[in-house]
C-alpha cells in the first residue's frame, strides 16, 4: 500500500497517516495481521518527526485499527467493527453533509457519492 | 619520470573523466521508474517523437561538447607549456560543467513539453512511502565488516607516526591519512542508506522493496570496495614508497579501479531500474521537488541527504538551512580548487629572485618565500647532484621540484630547484635546510660565491 503525504496540505501529517492507514485497511490493501513498519522507520521514510508517525499510530491503535506489542511490532488489527461511528466521525459527516447542501447537491446526489466512497473502501 | 610520459599518464587519467560524465548523463535519458532526465513522464508519453528529438539533441550536445573540451584540454600540453597539469585542471573542472548546461537545458524543454501537453501522472507532488515494502527487514551490513580495510589502512598510518624522521612523519600523516579517512567515512557513510526513503515506482510492493534492496546492496558493495581498495593502495604505497615510479603506477592502478568498480555498481543499479520499472505506466511524480531534476528541495523533509531517484548515488536536500550550507562549502571548495590551480600555474612560471641585503639572504619563487638572517647559517655548501628525495607536500614535475622533501642526508628540508640544471645551493640552520638554485647554472654559482663571501 502506498502512503501519500501532501506536505504542503492544511491536514496534519500525522492525521494523513491515520487517514490512509484507515482507507487501505478498508479497501484490503492491509490485511488483518499484517505488519507496519515501526514509528522510527516509517519516520525516516517520510522524513517527518517520529513524534509525528507515533502520534498517527496512537491513534489509530486508540481507534482499534492496530494493535502493537513489544516482540510483533505494529500490526494490523482490521475493522474495530463497533457497528456505529464514533461521535467525532458522525459530527465530520454532519458538516460534509452540510456542505454539500450549500454547494447545491441534493440528497440523492449526496447519497449516490456516499455510496461511490463507501464502496470505494469496501 | 619524462615530460611525455608524464603528459600520457596525466592524460590517461584526464581525458577518461570527460567521458564518464558523458556517459553517466546520456544514460540519464534511459527511462528509469519513467524519468527521463530528470523528469517524469507517463509511459505513453515516452515514446512521443518531440520527447525522443530532445533526448538525442541532449546526447549529440554531450558528446561534442565533451571531444571539444578534450581538444582545449590538450592544448596546454601540446603547446609545451610546462604548467599544463594545473592549466588542465582547470579547464576539466570548467569543462565537466558543460554537459550540466545541456542536461539543465534538456530538462526545462522535457519540463515545459510535459507541461504544456498535461502528462501526468497519479502522484503528482506528493511524498510516496510503500508501506509494505518499508515494514520488510532488509539485509544489512554489519559495521564490522568495515574495520578489516580500517585497521589494514592505519598500518601504514602508525608506522610514518613512529618514524624518528620528521619529514616521514609529517609525510606519512598526510598521504596515509587521507587513505584512513576514506576508510573511516565509508564506515560512517554506509548507516545513511538504511535511513532513506525506499524506492517506490508503482503498486507493487515487492518490486518496490526489490528496487531498495538493490540499491542499498550495490550501495554497500561500493562502500565497503572502496575502502577494501584504498586499504590496500595505502599499504601498497607504503612499501613502494621510494620509487617514484612505482608509486605514480599504483596511484593510476588505484584510480582506474576505483572508478570502474564505483560506476560498475552504479550502472548495475541503473541496469536493474531500468528493468524492472520498464512495464510500469508511471506512478509516482515527484519532479516539483527537484530543481532542474538535479537538486531536492523540500524544506518539510527532515533528511539532509536524500537518495538520487535514479541510481545509487545520493545528493542534498537543498531545502535544508544545512544542506544550503553543504552546496555553499562545496560550490567554494570548487572555486578555491580554481583558483589554487591558477596561481601555481602562475607561480611555477614566475622568476626566482635571490638577494643578500642588511645581512639576510631572501628568496622568492612563486609561493615559496622565506628569509634567512646569515648569522644563522651553519652550513653553507654547492652540491652538482641531488641527493635521493622524496616528496612529502609541494610540486614535483619534471623541471620543478618545490616544497618539503624528505632529502638523503638531510633534515626538514625545503626544495626549490629544477632537478634537471645542477648546481644547488645548500643552506642549513639550526632549524631547517633549504635547497635551492637560481634560473641558470651559472647564476646560481655567482649567487654562491656571494653567498659565501656574505656568511
Amino acid at each position: 500500500m502506498l502512503l501519500r503525504l501532501d506536505m504542503a496540505s492544511r491536514t496534519p501529517i500525522y492525521m494523513q497517516i491515520r487517514n490512509q492507514v484507515v482507507l487501505g485497511i478498508a479497501a484490503g490493501e492491509l490485511a488483518p495481521g499484517e505488519r507496519l513498519p515501526t514509528i522510527r522507520a516509517l519516520a525516516e521514510q517520510c522524513g517527518v518527526n517520529m513524534m509525528t508517525v507515533s502520534k498517527a499510530y496512537s491513534l489509530l491503535r486508540q481507534e482499534g485499527y492496530i494493535t502493537a506489542d513489544r516482540r510483533g511490532g505494529t500490526v494490523v488489527s482490521g475493522s474495530p467493527g463497533t457497528g456505529a461511528l464514533s461521535e467525532k466521525y458522525a459530527a465530520a459527516l454532519k458538516v460534509i453533509a452540510a456542505e454539500a447542501r450549500l454547494a447545491g447537491l441534493d440528497e440523492e446526489e449526496f447519497a449516490s457519492l456516499c455510496r461511490q466512497a463507501y464502496k470505494g473502501g469496501a | 619520470m619524462g615530460d611525455t610520459a608524464m603528459i600520457i599518464i596525466w592524460f590517461v587519467i584526464m581525458f577518461p573523466c570527460l567521458a564518464l560524465v558523458a556517459a553517466l548523463l546520456t544514460n540519464e535519458a534511459k527511462p528509469k521508474k519513467n524519468i527521463i532526465l530528470g523528469v517524469t513522464l507517463p509511459r505513453t508519453a515516452q515514446s512521443d517523437a518531440r520527447v525522443a528529438e530532445i533526448v538525442r539533441r541532449f546526447k549529440r550536445n554531450v558528446w561534442i561538447s565533451c571531444g571539444v573540451s578534450a581538444l582545449i584540454m590538450a592544448a596546454p600540453a601540446l603547446a609545451g607549456s610546462g604548467e599544463f597539469i594545473m592549466w588542465s585542471i582547470v579547464l576539466l573542472i570548467l569543462a565537466i560543467f558543460v554537459p550540466y548546461f545541456f542536461y539543465v537545458r534538456a530538462n526545462r524543454r522535457l519540463a515545459a513539453l510535459k507541461r504544456a501537453e498535461g502528462w501526468s501522472v497519479p502522484y503528482t507532488g506528493e511524498v510516496v512511502v510503500d508501506l509494505k515494502a518499508a515494514a520488510e527487514p532488509m539485509p544489512a551490513l554489519k559495521r564490522r565488516a568495515f574495520l578489516p580495510p580500517i585497521l589494514l589502512a592505519a598500518v601504514p598510518l602508525v608506522a610514518a607516526l613512529l618514524s624518528d624522521d620528521e619529514g616521514t612523519r609529517l609525510g606519512g600523516l598526510i598521504c596515509f591519512g587521507v587513505t584512513a579517512i576514506i576508510g573511516l567515512m565509508c564506515m560512517l557513510l554506509y548507516p545513511l542508506i538504511l535511513r532513506q526513503r525506499g524506492d517506490v515506482a508503482g503498486p507493487d510492493s515487492d518490486k518496490n522493496a526489490a528496487l531498495t534492496r538493490v540499491r542499498r546492496y550495490n550501495y554497500g558493495k561500493m562502500l565497503l570496495g572502496t575502502s577494501y581498495l584504498t586499504a590496500l593502495f595505502s599499504l601498497g604505497l607504503w612499501l613502494l614508497q621510494d620509487s617514484a615510479l612505482w608509486t605514480m603506477a599504483l596511484t593510476v592502478v588505484y584510480t582506474v579501479l576505483l572508478i570502474g568498480f564505483c560506476l560498475a555498481t552504479e550502472f548495475a543499479v541503473r541496469r536493474v531500474q531500468e528493468r524492472l520499472t520498464a512495464d510500469e505506466p508511471g506512478y509516482v511524480d515527484e519532479d516539483d521537488l527537484w530543481v532542474w531534476g538535479m537538486f531536492y528541495n523540500n524544506p518539510n523533509d527532515r533528511h539532509l541527504f536524500i537518495n538520487d531517484r535514479t541510481g545509487s548515488g545520493m545528493g542534498v536536500n537543498i531545502g535544508r538551512p544545512a544542506g544550503k550550507a553543504f552546496m555553499a562549502v562545496t560550490a567554494a571548495l570548487l572555486v578555491g580548487v580554481i583558483v589554487v590551480c591558477i596561481a601555481l600555474a602562475l607561480g611555477f612560471s614566475a622568476p626566482i629572485e635571490a638577494d643578500i641585503e642588511d645581512g639576510t639572504l631572501y628568496f622568492r619563487h612563486g609561493m615559496e618565500k622565506y628569509e634567512i638572517a646569515l648569522e644563522d647559517i651553519t652550513e653553507l655548501d654547492l652540491i652538482y647532484e641531488l641527493p635521493s628525495a622524496r616528496r612529502i607536500a609541494g610540486t614535483g614535475l619534471p623541471y620543478l621540484l618545490e616544497g618539503r622533501f624528505s632529502v638523503e642526508g638531510y633534515e626538514n628540508v625545503r626544495i626549490s630547484l629544477n632537478p634537471e640544471q645542477p648546481p644547488y645551493i645548500v643552506v642549513e640552520t639550526e632549524e631547517m635546510t633549504r635547497i635551492f638554485a637560481l634560473e641558470t647554472p651559472e647564476e646560481t654559482e655567482a649567487f654562491y660565491e656571494a653567498l659565501s663571501a656574505a656568511a
